[in-house]
């Protein structure tokens, strides 16, 4: 009888060790959410040990700046290291606390030979009663974990598209800023010509002097701007030492037809990873109290064999137990507690739906007010800007007007350039944020 | 019967006009003083006859009055209307002219001759016709309210008088002047003196108005309002080149009648090569011409008939032009910054990196727009000049040439003047500089 509850014991114990600590599965799963999610492939070293020396020979692309960021991006790995650890945690919940070994030894008037000995070996079998339920609970943190590392994952992707933007704006505002610095050069180089030929007053030098020396600040600002997005997304590349890369640089185009978002916000709504997230946490709170109630009317239960050895040398076997008896405490203060956690779970959710379909709404309207401004831009206003400059250029030839007039109305011109950027700049921004609210992310700070 | 036409009267006053008829030119009542025309009317003179009684005059880019003779009036219709008019090959303008013409054709008629005028208004706006200089009966002065009721666009006036004495004479809207007459409603009346002699009248007699628009660059109709900065100046409606040459032959007796209805400016007309004498105004004749003192420059008051007469004796092609030198332009930029004297070396290759085809203009003067191949804005001719057998003259606007010839085959001949060897200027030789002793900044020759 003993050795068949002894043996049951050891099976049961060897059996129930049935999870791994290696979260490869976890992170493959995550992978392939992240593919479904936003069309990103996130690559391996060492299934791809060449692929990233042989992308940064060449400017690299939006596509290919993202995939460099998956690859590179030490936040990665940190992410990967949280599935790891919830993995572990769910191999810990599958496994059976140790059982307690207790052992005595009394002697008579402390001679040599022990008079009374006792031993016992006893099992938390609350614990293992509990077992599923605790499988259970680690099973939906881990998918919790998931879901907060898909989640950190996308803001990643979003972050990169949006530093990648930057600094292609920043890239083509510098060059007409510096242009427009050219023009005004030019002109106070006329000034100081037609000055020296005794043509205009030194108060119309100085105009020149003063608009083409503030110019120079922008320049240099414009260059700020540039190192500062080329570090914001290096970091995100995740190159710490000095490494040569470039962005290509994109035409001022963007997408010829404004794309289909009237379902954003239903889309926005059924892919919401946060949204997944807080509908496991209540599931996870539902679980976690049903264990903690349950623990609390029960702290203890265990069962095992316990054995004496008296004075005169015989042994004497037998089972023994420990049971809290619920007499005070019936879990009534921790079901409580759990009910209105589980409330306001459930009231964080709707808000949370409401904040979601707010900023889908407002996504979908900025884009499309986004998309016309570039338009307009690009299809009327620089062309106009372009044709006043060409008449200017005509009346120049003409001897109506002089050479500063020209060079003013040629920086004039270059500045609606600058504006036309920066409508390409939001349209792109906007961009990312649509497609994060399409994979499932809401936006955070730098977003709407 | 009686009846009938009585009761046609009486129905036509109801809804006809009820216009009194004109009696300028019947018999006049005895008068004191005796009215300026008082002579011509009772000497009832028959029509004058071109050829017969006057040499007709030359009217250069113009034309004239085309009339008909009813009952020994000469009888003109002037249309008042909005034309397109080229100033210029490359310059079209929208100006209010007469009979699709701006200026409005010459009126050409003999002492005496009597005339009625209709004027039928096609213009947007009221106006009247004055003629300027002419002593008439005042209802006929043309001058809006004062005088008359204004020519409500659709109707047409007449007007009916005699022209007592010969005279240059202008005509103008008087209604708007500012307007109209800035738009284009302007042109010249020639009143020859009758003389049957040939000999005694001039052979070669020659009618310019002179005139001022302000039209900026590629556009097309003139500012009436400016004050200043006009910039397109003509002689008979047209630019400097476009202005068609005045021809005589050698020892030709000439007249130019210069008639000014310019907005604001007075124009010094200088003659190159010759000396002439003023002979006449839009007032009336020198008596004396022995008295006269000679001049080179006749200047033409805004408002005023400028007649000068000379003997053709020096062959060549003789420019003639407004001195105020800014006349001498076309459509000149008076926006554009003073450039003479820049130092360019180098400025424009640096230009044309930001602004292809980029050329500086003007440090040399006026001279660069001459020669410049830039493309320039439509419907513009700024400053463009005559281009003659030594190259650009560099001159536009008021100005034209006298070409006098020895041998002409006919008054059309415009061709260039053949100049006798050795009597144009040329760079000197360094025997000559040599000879006389000049020194350039290169050192002593």
């Amino acid at each position: 009888m003993l050795k068949k509850f002894l043996l049951f014991s050891f099976l049961l114990l060897t059996g129930c060790c049935r999870f791994g600590s290696d979260p490869c599965c976890a992170i493959q799963e995550v992978e392939e959410e992240i593919c479904l999610r936003s069309g990103n492939e996130i690559l391996s070293y060492d299934l791809n040990p060449c692929w990233l020396e042989e992308k940064l020979q060449e400017p690299l692309d939006l596509n290919t700046a993202v995939q460099i960021t998956l690859l590179n991006n030490p936040r990665m790995q940190a992410l990967y290291c949280e599935l790891g650890i919830s993995q572990a945690e769910l191999m810990q919940a599958a496994l059976f606390k140790n059982p307690i070994f207790s052992f005595s030894a009394r002697y008579e008037n402390l001679t040599n030979a022990a008079s009374i000995i006792e031993m016992g070996l006893m099992q938390n079998f609350l614990d293992i009663l509990l077992k599923p339920q605790k499988i259970r609970l680690a099973k939906e943190e881990l998918n919790r974990v998931k879901a907060h590392v898909e989640a950190t994952i996308l803001d990643i992707i979003w972050e990169t598209k949006r530093a990648f933007w930057a600094l292609d704006a920043a890239q083509k505002r510098l060059l007409v800023q510096e242009d427009i610095l050219e023009a005004s050069e030019l002109a106070f180089d006329a000034a100081k010509r037609l000055r020296e030929a005794g043509n205009i007053t030194r108060m119309e030098l100085g105009v020149e002097e003063a608009f083409f020396v503030e110019l120079v600040t922008k320049v240099s600002s414009a260059k700020n701007a540039v190192m500062n997005a080329r570090e914001d997304l290096q970091a995100l590349l995740g190159f710490c030492e000095p490494i040569e890369w470039q962005i290509e640089e994109t035409p001022l185009e963007i997408d010829p037809c404004l794309p289909d978002l009237d379902c954003l916000a239903f889309e926005a709504l059924s892919n919401s990873l946060d949204l997944k997230m807080l509908w496991q946490e209540m599931r996870i709170t539902s679980l976690s109290y049903g264990i903690q109630i349950q623990e609390t009317v029960v702290p203890e239960f265990s069962l095992g064999p316990d054995s004496e050895k008296e004075p005169e040398g015989t042994w004497f076997v037998g089972p023994a137990f420990s049971i809290g008896v619920p007499l005070f405490d019936f879990g009534k203060a921790k079901s409580a507690e759990g009910r209105s956690t589980l409330y306001k779970l459930g009231w964080d959710y709707q808000a949370k739906v409401l904040e979601i379909r707010k900023q889908a709404n407002k996504a979908r309207f900025s884009l499309k007010t986004a998309w016309e401004n570039f338009t307009q831009a690009k299809e009327a206003i620089l062309p106009a800007n372009e044709r006043v400059f060409h008449e200017t250029h005509l009346q120049f030839n003409a001897m109506q007007l002089g050479v500063i007039e020209l060079l003013k109305m040629k920086q004039t011109e270059l500045n609606t350039q600058l504006m036309a950027i920066d409508f390409f700049e939001n349209y792109q921004n906007l961009k990312a944020d649509v497609e994060k609210l399409q994979s499932g992310r809401m936006l955070t700070g730098g977003g709407l | 019967m009686k009846l009938f036409w009585l009761s046609l009267i009486c129905l036509s006053s109801l809804w006809g006009d009820n216009s009194e008829p004109l009696t300028t030119l019947s018999s006049p009542p005895e008068a004191f003083p005796p009215r300026p025309w008082a002579k011509a009317l009772k000497a009832n003179l028959p029509p004058a006859e071109p050829g017969k009684d006057y040499t007709p005059v030359v009217v250069p880019n113009g034309s004239k009055a085309d009339y008909k003779m009813v009952d020994g009036v000469k009888v003109f219709h002037l249309t008042a209307e909005v034309i397109d008019w080229n100033v210029a090959d490359n310059l079209k303008i929208k100006a209010w002219g007469y009979n699709g013409s701006f200026p409005g054709p010459v009126i050409e008629l003999g002492a005496g001759d009597r005339v009625r005028i209709y004027v039928t208004n096609r213009l947007p706006a009221p106006t009247t016709t004055h003629w300027h200089g002419v002593l008439l009966p005042c209802g006929m002065d043309g001058v809006s309210a004062l005088t008359q009721p204004a020519i409500q666009p659709g109707e047409t006036f007449v007007y009916e008088f005699i022209f007592p004495d010969s005279g240059t004479f202008m005509y103008h809207s008087h209604h708007d002047s500012m307007t109209q007459e800035g738009m284009g409603q302007a042109g010249m009346i020639v009143v020859h003196e009758r003389q049957k002699v040939k000999d005694l009248r001039p052979d070669r007699d020659f009618m310019i108005l002179l005139h001022e628009m302000s039209i900026p660059v590629q556009t097309s109709n003139p500012d009436a309002s400016a004050m200043s900065g006009f910039n397109i100046l003509t002689m008979n409606g047209k630019v400097f080149p476009n202005t068609e040459p005045l021809v005589a032959k050698l020892g030709d007796k000439v007249w130019v009648r210069y008639g000014n209805l310019s907005a604001m400016d007075h124009h010094p007309i200088h003659l190159h090569g010759y000396n002439f004498k003023i002979i006449g105004s839009d007032g009336g004749w020198a008596k004396d011409k022995s008295v006269l003192i000679p001049e080179t420059t006749v200047l033409v008051p805004v408002g005023a008939v400028k007649v000068i007469e000379f003997l053709a004796n020096n062959p060549g092609d003789w420019i003639f032009h407004c001195h105020m030198t800014h006349h001498t332009m076309n459509q000149m930029g008076h926006e554009f910054p003073n450039m003479v004297g820049m130092d360019t070396n180098g400025f424009d290759e640096k230009v044309r990196k930001l602004i292809p085809g980029y050329m500086t203009m003007g440090t040399r003067g006026m001279h660069d727009m001459a020669h410049s191949k830039m493309p320039l804005p439509e419907n513009s001719i700024p400053m463009f000049g005559y281009t003659g057998q030594f190259g650009s003259t560099v001159m536009g606007g008021m100005a034209n040439v006298l070409r006098v010839r020895e041998d002409l085959k006919d008054y059309n001949d415009t061709s260039p003047y053949d100049f006798p060897k050795g009597t144009v200027a040329r760079p000197a030789t360094k025997e000559e500089l040599s000879r006389d002793g000049i020194q350039t900044h290169q050192g002593k020759e």
